[in-house]
């Protein structure tokens, strides 16, 4: 401060004063862009209603829950299917995994026959940490690898949600059977084709259950339409938490575990 | 036109001829009618025969009251399947397995089955014996319907009932295949 200037008096020079309006009015721009941005966004969000994320092509759309937290590992399901599709032996549309789950970490699998006699109790319990009974089968999913490799169009998706082989159509280059990331297809040795579950078309088409579902003991397994709110089905996947195997394919897999660990996903 | 396009016209006609020709021929007619594939393979797969009848049609003959079926086990899960059983049923039988090794199917300790399932030990527990000779699991013997007339024909209730002796007769050989002994 000089001596001429008296205290209280204004010292700022116009091009402070400009500097510092500019400043300011920067400032308050950004403070009022910012706050409107904000209030748009949460005004979106209260305004945002509940929207359907997903639908179901048609009103008929089949899948399968399986229950690994009720699964006895009996069998009957392996033994059911082989009898009521005619699979060849030493093939299986659907088996049975057991997973025993080591103190030691180590993970072991097995399926002897596909799980169709039932398994041995050859581990001590004592060494295990956890086991259980894991069902497979095909996944029919919506975006299916088998259907996009093959080159005839021999299998496909049917408009009940079912992917199907065309066994008059296939010309048995087995390239759906290396797609399938979930090993559910095999080369049918008796007709020379691709084979695969077919969710027992024949059956459910007819109004009865896939022949796995009815003579499971313990209903580990659940069939129905996914697309009706009131089926066993829904109810189920809606009322558990369930999960596919390896979602992080994006096949579009449906069908629905309930109690699937680290170990078997 | 030059010759020589006039000659590769020709040429390339021809192919295109015979690509749609072959293609007409070869393609089935009902391919394409709902996508990439052939339409009437749905009714192809539909055609297969049931093998395992649902639990419905033991209930119109048989009477439903074991203690599995009463906790939602259907039939056909110990008696294998039984479309020709209701087709033929004087002459084509079910399975009746009651050996020990066909109930510890489901019911033989196993570390992986969860614990509230009923299971035995099946060394220890009367080894000797056949389950089903303390277990009862046919309270009650008696089919519901007369012998003789066609399922599903006559009341439930039939008190003319015969006992199904003759399918119960071969329980004591292992019919079943792959059940280990």
């Amino acid at each position: 401060m000089t001596p001429e200037e008296k205290p209280g008096e204004n010292t700022m020079t116009r091009t402070d004063f400009l500097a510092s309006a500019a400043k300011s009015a920067v400032l308050i721009g950004l403070g009022a862009g910012g706050y409107a941005s904000f209030n748009s966004l949460t005004s979106k969000l209260a305004k945002r209603k509940l929207t359907p994320v997903r639908g179901y092509p048609n009103s008929t759309w089949y899948s399968m829950a399986i229950d690994i937290t009720t699964c006895i590992g009996c069998g009957k399901c392996v033994e059911a299917c082989c009898t009521e599709n005619d699979v060849p032996p030493e093939h299986f549309r659907t088996w049975v995994e057991r997973y025993v789950v080591k103190n030691n970490g180590e993970v072991l699998i097995d399926s002897p026959e596909g799980g169709k006699n039932g398994f041995p109790d050859d581990i001590p319990e004592s060494d295990i940490a956890k086991s259980f009974f894991m069902p497979k089968m095909c996944n029919h999913c919506d975006e299916s690898p088998c259907i996009q490799v093959c080159p005839v169009g021999a299998t496909f998706l049917s408009p009940e949600g079912v992917v199907l082989v065309d066994y008059e159509y296939c010309i048995g280059c087995c390239y759906c059977i290396q797609s399938c990331p979930y090993g559910s297809r095999f080369w049918n040795p008796k007709r020379h084709t691709a084979d695969k579950c077919t969710l027992c078309y024949h059956r459910i088409t007819k109004g009865k259950l896939p022949a796995c579902v009815e003579v499971c003991p313990v209903k580990a397994r659940i069939f129905g339409n996914l697309a009706d709110p009131n089926s066993e089905i829904s109810k189920f996947c809606r009322d558990n938490a369930v999960m596919t195997l390896k979602p992080h394919l994006k096949t579009g897999a449906k069908v629905f575990y309930k109690g699937l660990t680290k170990e078997a996903v | 036109m030059a010759p020589q396009a006039t000659r590769i016209s020709i040429v390339f006609g021809c192919l295109i001829f015979a690509f749609v020709g072959i293609r007409s021929v070869t393609v089935p007619e009902s391919f394409g009618k709902q996508g990439h594939w052939r339409f009437t393979s749905l009714a192809d797969i539909s055609k297969h025969e049931a093998k395992f009848e649902g639990k419905q049609a033991c209930i119109d003959c048989h009477a439903n009251n074991t203690p599995h079926t009463a906790k939602g086990v259907s039939c056909e899960t110990c008696h294998g399947p039984g479309a020709a059983h209701t087709k033929e049923f004087d002459t084509s039988k079910v399975v009746v397995n009651n050996t020990r090794a066909f109930c510890g199917t489901c019911h033989a300790m196993n570390a992986a089955r969860r614990a509230s399932f009923p299971q035995v030990d099946m060394t220890d527990h009367h080894p000797a014996q056949r389950c089903t000779e303390c277990h009862k699991i046919h309270p009650e013997d008696a089919p519901t319907a007369a012998a003789g007339t066609k399922p599903g024909t006559v009341p439930k209730a039939d008190a003319s009932a015969k006992p199904t002796t003759e399918v119960l007769s071969k329980a004591a050989e292992p019919t079943k295949p792959g059940v280990k002994k």
